[in-house]
């Protein structure tokens, strides 16, 4: 959980021009944000890209910020725009012909789910890469309104409730979508969960 | 513990709703011990989260990075970046010549003339004709100003300039009078006085009346919004299939597509254009909903007025009251479907919730105010009201059916009108959503059942 009364503080002290609170803020957030635009974008060097973004509009933001919703949600908010714009380029510059980002994954979004399914087949247990693949490929099968939710809910500190604030939906559409998701993931991938 | 035998009362159901959202950790401390507590009872909730525990933490495994972000690496770039770039999020046009670059200085030099005279345009009477003007270069014409949300001052905006409206949105008030809503990370290019184009995002427009042509296009889409004058639509450019989409809360707007063909989209309804080009025939859409963003919204001398008693009264009576009030000069008719009983919502939210639910209101009593603060009691609803100066309409509602738990709450109205043409070709006269000011209301506890001895 984040402490939002802290971070608060410092996003007063970051709207004055305070760099060593905007340093503090990004340490506390850079591997949870991190994480989720990574599993959004599956390529290290966009999801460095992203993350900076983020906290470069934050802090443009921070002189205007008016603290409506907590700090958490506000920087997820702005990582989730990041990470579906920079998905969007990606698919747009592919289907241009363009080459292929020169991330660490050799497959990433459209292209991970419109690959053959092994997992369609006969059952057999994956391992390594495989399976990392594998389930990648579950996600990026998903619809893009249940795979964001996904990510937000399992990204740490962060509650269903905060998810809807971020989408900015009601709660009950948040747990529709995850409680959907989780059924379409348990029906591709049942057969690789170990025992 | 001893195993539930029977679900009583959908609390299985309401539980296992909440079990891929444990499985993810995104439940709250609260919500855990209760949840894990059911499951140490209940055999079949236990199962149905064994099913997701598994495969989530799989995911949740197997979708991490394999190699972690170079987080050093991205704080350095940012240190470089915020020490070159400033604050601001207007821009100048990026495709200045070198002669408008000689008069750009100059215009820097009349940027603070250009301020006084903005200001000065907000006290004169605005007559649609007073466009600042930098002096020395023609194309350095001020058509407004752009205000980022929560920024204490607004700027001067010229033709050219690009708004990017970042994290939390932005206002461009023209001198024209016309108003342009940025919502977050929508981005703007101010193409003239009665021209802009949207490169991204989403941005609401009120073309006040008396003002014509005014016309937005999508930059990369072509999509055109030709509005008429009194106009309020919004328009919404997508990367996503190259759709956008167009909605109307007032007056009318023409859209045309890059294929050519055109639509004419009236209030309470919208289109889309896919990227073929060809717009979709307009389907109603929910004003309120859609516009909602915008903020509080008063239009056609009607304001929307709600009023909430903090406390029910000791005999359980519990009341808000919704009233319409004509604060013009003339005598006011408001048209619509039904609009004394089915146009309306309340927005309730509990404190510390940043979403609300929305609940169509079902009066109690309908009664009919005088600007003397006589009421009287309305029997019936019809299609169109006239309420002179000072009237209103007002709807009493029980606020005790809108509450489930104890607790302080905000309560809002929303009021919703729009007439459609009633014959083809017909101009629709008008249609806009107008939101209250919120009120605080505190719900009691209710009352603990009693159970059988």
């Amino acid at each position: 959980m984040f402490d939002d009364a802290a971070e608060r503080s410092l996003m007063k002290r970051i709207a004055r021009g305070d760099s060593a609170a905007f340093e503090a803020l990004f340490k506390t957030y850079e591997k949870a944000v991190g994480n989720f635009l990574y599993r959004m974008c599956y390529d290290t060097a966009l999801a460095e890209d992203c993350l900076q973004e983020t906290f470069m509009r934050l802090w443009k933001a921070a002189p205007n910020w008016r603290g409506e919703s907590k700090v958490s949600t506000f920087i997820f908010q702005i990582a989730k725009n990041l990470a579906l714009d920079a998905r969007e380029k990606v698919f747009r510059e592919r289907a241009r012909g363009g080459r292929s980002s020169d991330g660490d994954d050799s497959k990433s979004g459209k292209e991970l789910a419109e690959a053959v399914d092994p997992g369609e087949g006969p059952a057999h247990k994956l391992e390594g890469e495989e399976l990392r693949q594998a389930v990648r490929r579950a996600l990026e099968s998903l619809p893009e309104e249940q795979r964001v939710v996904v990510h937000l809910a399992q990204s740490e500190g962060l509650t269903y409730r905060e998810v809807s604030e971020i989408l900015n939906l009601p709660v009950g559409t948040v747990k529709s979508r995850m409680a959907a998701a989780a059924d379409a993931l348990r029906r591709k991938l049942q057969r690789h969960v170990k025992d | 513990m001893a195993e539930t035998a029977v679900d009583t009362a959908g609390t299985c159901a309401r539980y296992q709703e909440d079990i891929p959202m444990l499985a993810v950790g995104a439940l709250s401390p609260e919500e855990t011990e209760a949840l894990q507590k059911h499951l140490q009872s209940c055999a079949a909730c236990r199962q149905v989260y064994e099913n997701n525990r598994g495969v989530l933490e799989l995911v949740r495994q197997e979708s991490s990075p394999s190699v972690m972000l170079n987080s050093r690496r991205v704080l350095e770039a940012m240190k470089k970046r915020m020490a070159e770039e400033s604050r601001s999020v207007y821009e100048p046009a990026p495709a200045l010549t070198a002669k408008a670059r000689i008069y750009w200085l100059a215009g820097l030099a009349g940027v603070a003339a250009a301020a006084c005279i903005a200001i000065a345009l907000l006290i004169a009477p605005d007559d649609g004709k007073h466009i600042p003007v930098i002096p020395g270069d023609p194309d350095r014409i001020a058509v407004g100003e752009a205000q980022p949300a929560g920024a204490a001052k607004p700027r001067p905006v010229f033709k050219g300039d690009r708004i990017k409206a970042e994290a939390t949105g932005a206002r461009v008030s023209y001198a024209t009078g016309m108003d342009c809503r940025l919502r977050q990370d929508a981005e703007l290019f101010c193409v003239s006085v009665s021209a802009v184009e949207l490169a991204d995002g989403v941005s609401a427009f009120y073309v006040p009346p008396g003002i014509e042509g005014f016309q937005v296009r999508g930059r990369e889409s072509n999509t055109t919004a030709s509005a008429q004058t009194g106009a309020r639509f919004m328009l919404r450019v997508s990367g996503k299939n190259g759709e956008d989409i167009v909605q109307v809360a007032e007056g009318s707007v023409d859209v045309r597509g890059k294929a050519g063909a055109a639509v004419r989209v009236y209030a309470g309804s919208g289109t889309r254009v896919p990227a073929a080009g060809t717009p979709d025939a307009p389907e109603p859409i929910d004003v309120v909903a859609e516009f909602g963003w915008v903020g509080n919204q008063s239009s056609k001398n009607l304001a929307c007025e709600f009023k909430a008693s903090e406390y029910p009264t000791p005999g359980g009576i519990w009341t808000g009251t919704l009233a319409l009030r004509n604060t013009g000069e003339r005598a006011l008719t408001v048209a619509g479907y039904h609009p004394l009983g089915s146009n309306y919502q309340l927005e309730i939210r509990k404190e510390g919730e940043k979403s609300s639910s929305f609940t169509k209101i079902a009066p109690r009593q309908l009664s009919k105010r005088s600007a003397s603060g006589n009421a009287e009691p309305v029997m019936e609803t019809s299609s169109e009201v006239t309420l002179e100066p000072g009237q209103s309409y007002e709807l009493e509602v029980d606020l005790r059916t809108l509450v489930k738990e104890g607790g302080p709450y905000t309560v809002a109205a929303h009021y919703q009108v729009f007439s459609q043409p009633k014959a083809s070709g017909a101009e629709s006269k008008w249609g806009f959503a107008l939101r209250s000011d919120a009120a605080k209301v505190f719900a009691p506890l209710p009352k603990p059942e009693h159970k059988a001895p």
